[in-house]
């Protein structure tokens, strides 16, 4: 019951926010979270992932993303 | 003679009660591993999934941000059980960031993620939070560059000043990604202010280990990161990715003592990434990256107050998976930071992960498998004298 709260938890977590900074926990899906943060951060943001099988690395975002709130002011 | 099988009688008695493992272990000690569980059913927390911690105040409670529910809480390792602290606010003026690091101190808590900080007063519950870069915050004297992470940090929390105040000292190690300069830098979080400081590392040695992938507009890079144990007038620095201690005279910053230990255990250092002619990394891609993670990986360094020496724990190389198929060891050393003894932690217990974390002076093993989310499985860290 627990879990099945967590994973919605964590769904609904994902879903609301980009991860533009912070510590992000992934399981094989790192990938989905970069290409989010591609295009909802701003230039200069930054943020790890920690993959439950593969370890930590650091995502920097070096442009704006198009849907981010810099390039919508 | 019947007296020491008596005392043999009584160890096994407790042994069997308490689920303990025991081994020896040349330093004069005998090493011990007591399993623990604590009890998450009041909490969203989950033994499943990892968490922003550090020691309470008083050091004897492990503080933890639970990004569940947005709570602060701590977890007793007396009474096993999991008690809220304070619920965060994530939107208002009340509010903080998703933290990457939090520490306690007397008057506030204080939240860092990689360029902001935020601090909430414990006794009016007022947040604050400021970005530490100079150009959004035209109040720094000295702020991190557009491109300049927060990467680590550590505190000294045994500072008085003149009234009697307990103060924290917090050290802040940073990257810039566009240069690769790292700084070291003493913040202040009453004032919020920055102080850079000379830099307790060997930058050669990041710089060797470290692996960049160009990701269309985005840059990402391995942690080959530097660890510093603030200890009264020095600074000790190990590092993530090689089997060094190095210290640092904290006033003149000079490098004080270097030594590179030889074990044969494990390998004494992960494989550096290959460089092509130019001295340039390689057209590297995130697997290169997972390759060097999954590589032998050494722990930050602890200070056991009981047995007066320093510990660390070691993870061997693993194939495939950071949560299993591989061996912990445990070093300990003097206070000159001479060796005095290794052992395989895996060979009392095999069901050990890497993740540890240590308070109110112990250290604990996270297990590698938990039967329930409801229940975290530790393995406590005993010294026993001789």
């Amino acid at each position: 019951m627990k879990k099945s709260m967590f994973v919605l938890l964590l769904t609904v977590v994902s879903l609301s926010v980009y991860p533009c900074s912070g510590t992000w926990y992934s399981c094989g899906d790192s990938e989905d979270l970069i290409d989010d943060a591609i295009l909802n951060c701003c230039a200069g943001s930054g943020f790890n992932i920690i993959d439950c099988e593969k370890g930590s690395i650091f995502v920097s975002i070096t442009e704006d993303g198009p849907n981010s709130s810099c390039i919508a002011q | 003679m019947m007296k020491s099988h008596y005392l043999n009688f009584l160890l096994l008695i407790n042994l069997a009660c308490t689920h303990q493992r025991i081994d020896n272990v040349q330093a004069g000690f005998i090493i011990g591993l007591e399993e623990v569980q604590v009890d998450f059913s009041n909490t969203f927390l989950s033994s499943n999934v990892g968490f922003i911690s550090c020691q309470s105040l008083n050091k004897e409670k492990l503080l933890i941000f639970n990004q569940f529910n947005w709570k602060l809480e701590t977890i007793d390792f007396e009474s096993f059980l999991v008690e809220e602290v304070i619920q965060l606010e994530q939107d208002g003026p009340s509010s903080v960031f998703y933290p990457v690091h939090i520490l306690d101190s007397e008057e506030f808590w204080l939240f860092f993620d990689q360029f902001n900080f935020a601090r909430i007063n414990k006794l009016t519950f007022e947040a604050e939070r400021w970005n530490l870069r100079k150009s959004k915050n035209q109040n720094l004297e000295i702020g991190l560059s557009d491109l300049e992470y927060l990467k680590g940090l550590n505190t000294l929390n045994t500072i008085s000043d003149v009234g009697g105040r307990r103060r924290n000292k917090i050290f802040l190690w940073t990257e810039d990604i566009r240069n690769g300069k790292w700084r070291f830098l003493q913040f202040d979080p009453d004032n919020v202010v920055l102080e850079e400081l000379p830099s307790p590392w060997e930058i050669n040695l990041i710089e060797d280990h470290t692996i960049q992938v160009d990701h269309g507009r985005a840059k990402i890079r391995n942690q080959a990161l530097p660890s510093i144990l603030p200890i009264q007038n020095k600074f000790v620095t190990t590092y993530n990715f090689k089997n060094q201690i190095d210290i640092y005279d904290q006033d003149s910053g000079n490098q004080i003592f270097k030594r590179f230990f030889q074990s044969k255990m494990y390998e004494n250092e992960k494989e550096k990434p290959r460089r092509n002619q130019n001295g340039v990394g390689k057209e590297s891609d995130k697997e290169d990256i997972f390759d060097w993670n999954l590589d032998v990986e050494f722990g930050q360094l602890y200070y056991q107050k009981e047995i007066d020496k320093y510990i660390r724990l070691v993870r061997s190389k693993t194939e495939g998976s950071i949560k299993n198929g591989f061996k912990v060891f445990l070093s300990i050393y003097d206070s000159k930071m001479k060796i005095e003894g290794e052992i395989s932690l895996s060979e009392m217990e095999g069901d050990l992960s890497f993740e540890h974390y240590f308070v109110n002076q112990n250290l604990y093993i996270k297990a590698s498998t938990n039967e329930a989310e409801d229940k975290m499985k530790f393995y406590k860290l005993k010294f026993m004298n001789e």
